[in-house]
């Protein structure tokens, strides 16, 4: 540190943005029809960050949702919509936990042929809602941890992936140190933290959806 | 992104560092070596084993490669795929590997058919892993209730590919080169040999290709030599025994050809694709990988310069070596505007064919070096590239001090070294051009900038 940055004059920081979700609404959606596009659709959730969240267990409660939700072949969603009634060909989350300001949990889905992307949505959403209703079961629970623990550790393989950890908890204003007590933090979570969770934040009024359509024909 | 502004000149106090204080003492000239220790032995079944002890982190990567590649389709071309696909399809194993937070991926290739599992390496969660991951592999259900969605899954991912401009335009120049030959099928599958394939060719097929003796497994973390010959031990014993893949045919002869697919889009997929005979492990080989990578292989390389630098016809263009079995390919890639497909095409030709008749400078092959050491060294300093470089390594019958002595071997290669090379084995007269996009009048390449 100081061999490399010493000799670099201290500035005073421009002011910090902390961009925030926007005032709750109705749903909001929009269309695309483009030529070779995927059909499917993509639904976002406006949600905390590891910044923002109004406490730790919150924070972490938030950090399970992808893998509970829809990666993996055993998770919520591609059990019901993917293997049980194929309404969706293939389906995937992610969420940045680390902004200065709010976040997106985004679940991206692949429809299986003759299912409409407003089908495919609106069965998601209906899923996503009794989700929303109910905490998720002991054993879902369970398994979203070891696998995000699991990747944690995965991740140390890599040093680049490593450095980006502590530099990305450090540039939302976090102390890179406190990546150290993750893994007892997550531990810690409850079904019951993590219904609290999708009640409050899984909600019609912070969702926004794309229906993505194959156009075949030249876009106009 | 890349960044295009462009490099600043360098100082001669500071060479290419660009007056960074943190770059000072480096000495960039210096080739690190590498000194990986690899164990290597055979089951008792005749499974290949390479591992790696590596306590860094509690972490164990377990590699199986079996020559069940598409090409190995005798019966109907889709088979070797399907059966891949069915090993985990509603079973239990998967279900519970997810549970332990262990990540099981598959991968099919034309000459191979590739398993991984990533766990932790505490007890209780690696024994019932390997125990599952074993069972998956050898002991597959193959439930006829999840045959036809997954050939629907298989069909529609081909579909897709084929949509794809730049894979198509790979297909394309596959189906071109090895016409009639086992490769000529890069999508490994059709229409009819998917529809015609029963539960009952899976297992057998199963039973041949996932044989022990048809296996190559690696192993690379944190467990003992004796805990990874009692895990190949376990999982070599448990799969069908005594078949072989026997290699395939030399390809045929090639012949040039322009190639192109009409697809609408608002750019053009382009492929340069040229017959490249060499297996991996001939010696010349590294020649041609540097040549490749002066020629295409980063952001300071010779297309890149002249393509987008100079006259910004497109993002990127990257030229690859591919080394197969009975043959190979040597491709320059590109997406271009519609208009200046045939433009770009003949400028590639040219710079083809200046780089073959003069080889490379001195200067350039010291940038494709460090560029190749840095690589490799990244490469071995993870677990998970490491045994994906073993497992092909292994694939490629590269002999045992391959990795430990490549940096040293590409060090002492000349110019007249990798331009000998590339006389002897990239003949511009089998030029295969493939284009995928939209037809439109052509139109003259703008004039370079300087």
């Amino acid at each position: 540190m100081t061999r490399h940055f010493a000799s670099i004059a201290a500035n005073r920081l421009p002011a910090r943005k902390t961009p925030l979700a926007p005032p709750l609404q109705a749903r909001r959606h929009q269309t695309l029809r483009l030529p070779g596009l995927y059909s499917g659709t993509i639904i976002s959730f406006n949600l905390p960050s590891q910044c923002t969240a109004q406490s730790g267990e919150q924070a972490y409660a938030l950090r399970l949702l992808p893998d509970l939700l829809a990666n993996g072949h055993s998770s919520i969603l591609q059990r019901l919509l993917v293997l049980d009634d194929p309404v969706l060909q293939s389906l995937n989350s992610a969420y940045e936990p680390w902004q200065r300001g709010d976040s997106l949990l985004a679940l991206y889905a692949f429809c299986s042929p003759q299912v409409t992307p407003e089908i495919a949505a609106e069965r998601l959403m209906l899923e996503i809602e009794a989700f929303r209703q109910a905490a998720p079961s002991r054993q879902d629970l369970q398994r979203a941890k070891a696998r995000l623990l699991a990747r944690q550790v995965f991740q140390r393989d890599d040093i680049g992936m490593q450095a980006h950890a502590i530099g990305k908890q450090a540039a939302c204003g976090l102390d890179p140190l406190a990546l150290e007590d993750e893994r007892q933090a997550i531990e810690a979570v409850t079904t019951e933290q993590v219904g609290q969770a999708a009640f409050e934040f899984l909600t019609d009024s912070r969702a926004a959806v794309t229906f993505m359509h194959n156009k075949e024909s030249a876009h106009a | 992104m890349h960044d295009s502004t462009p490099t600043p000149q360098p100082t001669e106090t500071n060479s290419i560092y660009g007056g960074l204080v943190s770059a000072q003492g480096l000495d960039l000239d210096q080739f690190e070596s590498i000194q990986t220790q690899v164990q290597a032995w055979m089951t008792q079944a005749g499974t290949g084993v390479k591992f790696v002890e590596a306590r860094g982190l509690p972490i164990v990567d377990v590699i199986l490669r079996f020559k069940a590649g598409t090409v190995q389709d005798t019966t109907h071309a889709g088979l070797a795929a399907l059966t891949l696909y069915m090993l985990d399809e509603g079973s239990q194993q998967a279900e519970h590997l997810e549970r332990l937070g262990a990540v099981f991926e598959k991968q099919i290739r034309l000459e191979h058919a590739t398993l991984s599992l990533r766990s932790l390496s505490t007890q209780a969660v690696l024994a019932p892993a390997l125990a599952l991951f074993t069972d998956l592999v050898a002991h597959p259900a193959f439930l006829s209730s999840a045959l036809d969605k997954i050939k629907q899954q298989l069909l529609q991912s081909s579909a897709s590919r084929e949509r794809h401009p730049a894979l198509r335009a790979r297909s394309e120049a596959f189906r071109h080169l090895f016409s009639g030959h086992p490769y000529g099928c890069p999508l490994g599958n059709t229409a009819q040999g998917v529809a015609a394939v029963t539960t009952d060719d899976l297992r057998t097929f199963h039973q041949r290709a996932y044989s022990a003796s048809n296996l190559e497994m690696v192993v690379v973390g944190d467990l003992s030599l004796a805990e990874a010959q009692a895990l190949s031990r376990q999982i070599s014993q448990a799969l069908p025994q005594g078949w072989s893949a026997t290699d395939l045919p030399t390809v045929p002869a090639a012949t040039r050809a322009t190639l192109h697919v009409e697809q609408p889009g608002a750019s053009s997929a382009v492929l340069l694709a040229l017959p490249l005979n060499v297996p991996a492990n001939d010696p010349q080989f590294p020649a041609l990988v540097l040549a490749c990578d002066v020629l295409g292989g980063g952001f300071e390389s010779r297309l890149m310069t002249q393509l987008r630098q100079r006259r910004g016809l497109t993002y990127g263009v990257h030229t690859h070596v591919s080394p197969l079995r009975a043959g190979g390919l040597f491709t320059a890639e590109w997406e271009v505007a519609p208009a200046h497909v045939q433009g770009s095409q003949a400028l590639v030709v040219t710079l083809l064919r200046d780089f073959i008749e003069q080889g490379p400078t001195q200067a350039e092959l010291q940038v494709a070096r460090k560029h190749l050491e840095g690589q490799l060294l990244r490469g071995v300093a993870q677990n998970q590239h490491l045994a994906a470089l073993l497992t092909e390594l292994t694939h490629q019958r590269q002999p045992e001090d391959h990795l430990n002595t490549y940096l040293e071997r590409i060090n002492r290669l000349t110019p007249a070294d990798v331009r000998t090379a590339m006389h002897r084995h990239l003949d511009l007269s089998y030029t295969i051009q493939v284009s995928v996009g939209p037809s439109v009048e052509q139109q003259p390449l703008p004039a370079p900038d300087q």
